[in-house]
């Protein structure tokens, strides 16, 4: 007790005397103003850059047609297991997770739990990721990284664009047969199909010449066995063709 | 002396605009609740002088950071907290971390009626006994809520986690330190 009443007269004298001989000086509030400032921004790129990268992934799964695949069955979802841009989804998910830290360090950012700051991080990424394909922003940077004139991340575009993968084509039917039709692909190249008992077509429909389809299956010597085929309907088309194709 | 009945938040108003006595006005009224704090929190006597020495010139470097229209002695506790938790792990090695899975999920941790044991006096008892043995994650917030009086906010204020965290915390700490004065066959 004598201890505490002892320190409790010096302890005043104490701090003066330190604050002189270190010249301890008081930060001024903008230095507060500015670390704040720069937390915030930090947290608003981190989410920006999550939604981007998100928003990346499901328009190249939209516009490559891989969307389609879980249609197709069991094959069809091992198929998009195998071109689904697992490096894109891993990179959204670290900026989601940096964002939320960022956030759960502001001054007011503890009050909440980690897992609830990272929850509407991400329910924030996924909305902004499921809106931004449906503006021209995506097809506007696409069009322009195939010109070669895009923007330093178009990189990103070529990692997750899947038109090159096997697996999933899109194109337009110039011939059909009772069992097979040809496909005019993106590249120019004509792929034949073959249709077989085993094929998953939404709800039965073969497609005609001239319609726009999407088919599931491997590509040898110019060939592909589909295990699905959707034909995309005219509204669906438009909408695609407004995503990039 | 003659008592000061200016509040905490006007003389940290003052020490904003440079005036040092109000400074001294605030180092006295919160010594001792702060030294109390600090040797319940780190349960030792050596080099708390230092330590508390350091809080308040970090206070005073700080200061403009104060929002006026807020408590100042969740702040200062707060700046207590960090000192005290960097001690702590200079002197001991033991980490009183903010990232816990308490912190991140508080929910999965525990849900106990934070209300169901022993309240007041007679944790303050158990505290004094049975203090030393418990781990630093629950014995702040019990010195906090029990002997400081700080209301769940506050205390998620100072120790930057979140409010159910709190709960958690004093829950669970309450049930140990029980279980300690059980062992140690303090009665209640």
């Amino acid at each position: 007790m004598n201890h505490d009443m002892h320190n409790q007269g010096d302890m005043a004298d104490r701090v003066d005397r330190e604050i002189s001989s270190r010249n301890v000086s008081m930060r001024p509030r903008a230095y507060f103003m500015a670390r704040s400032a720069l937390r915030i921004a930090g947290v608003l790129a981190l989410v920006a850059g999550a939604l981007f990268v998100a928003s990346i992934i499901l328009f190249s799964l939209r516009s490559s047609g891989a969307d389609a695949l879980p249609g197709f069955g069991m094959r069809g979802l091992g198929a998009l297991i195998a071109v689904f841009p697992w490096i894109l989804l891993g990179a959204a998910t670290a900026l989601a997770v940096l964002g939320a830290l960022v956030a759960w360090m502001l001054p007011s950012g503890h009050r909440h739990s980690f897992a609830g700051t990272f929850g509407i991080i991400l329910g924030v990424v996924i909305a902004g990721a499921i809106i931004a394909p449906l503006t021209p922003f995506h097809e506007r940077a696409l069009r322009s990284v195939r010109e070669g004139t895009g923007p330093v991340w178009g990189g990103l575009y070529r990692g997750g664009m899947m038109h090159d993968a096997s697996y999933v084509y899109q194109g337009v039917v110039s011939a059909t047969t009772p069992d097979s039709f040809d496909l005019a692909i993106e590249s120019g190249e004509v792929v034949h199909i073959l249709i077989s008992s085993s094929t998953r077509a939404r709800r039965g429909v073969m497609p005609h010449v001239g319609d726009q389809v999407i088919v599931g299956g491997d590509l040898v010597n110019g060939v592909i066995e589909a295990f699905g085929i959707r034909v995309v309907s005219d509204e669906e088309d438009t909408q695609r063709r407004g995503m990039g194709q | 002396m003659e008592q000061d009945t200016r509040t905490d938040e006007a003389l940290a108003t003052l020490v904003q605009a440079g005036d040092h006595a109000a400074l001294a006005v605030l180092v006295h009224r919160y010594e001792a609740p702060l030294r109390r704090y600090g040797r319940k929190f780190l349960v030792t006597q050596n080099d708390l002088d230092d330590v508390l020495q350091e809080v308040f010139i970090k206070a005073y470097q700080n200061i403009q950071s104060f929002d006026s229209a807020r408590r100042f002695s969740p702040w200062i506790y707060r700046i207590a907290h960090n000192e005290f938790v960097s001690f702590l792990r200079r002197t001991t090695g033991e980490r009183v971390g903010a990232v816990d899975l308490d912190t991140i999920a508080p929910w999965l941790v525990a849900r106990e009626d934070a209300t169901a044991y022993a309240e007041g006096e007679e944790m303050k008892r158990v505290l004094d006994v049975c203090l030393r043995e418990l781990a630093p994650k629950y014995r702040e917030p019990l010195v906090l809520r029990y002997v400081e009086d700080l209301s769940y906010e506050e205390i998620a204020d100072v120790m930057q986690v979140p409010r159910a965290t709190v709960g958690v915390r004093i829950t669970r700490g309450k049930v140990l330190a029980r279980a300690i004065c059980e062992r140690l066959q303090y009665h209640l």
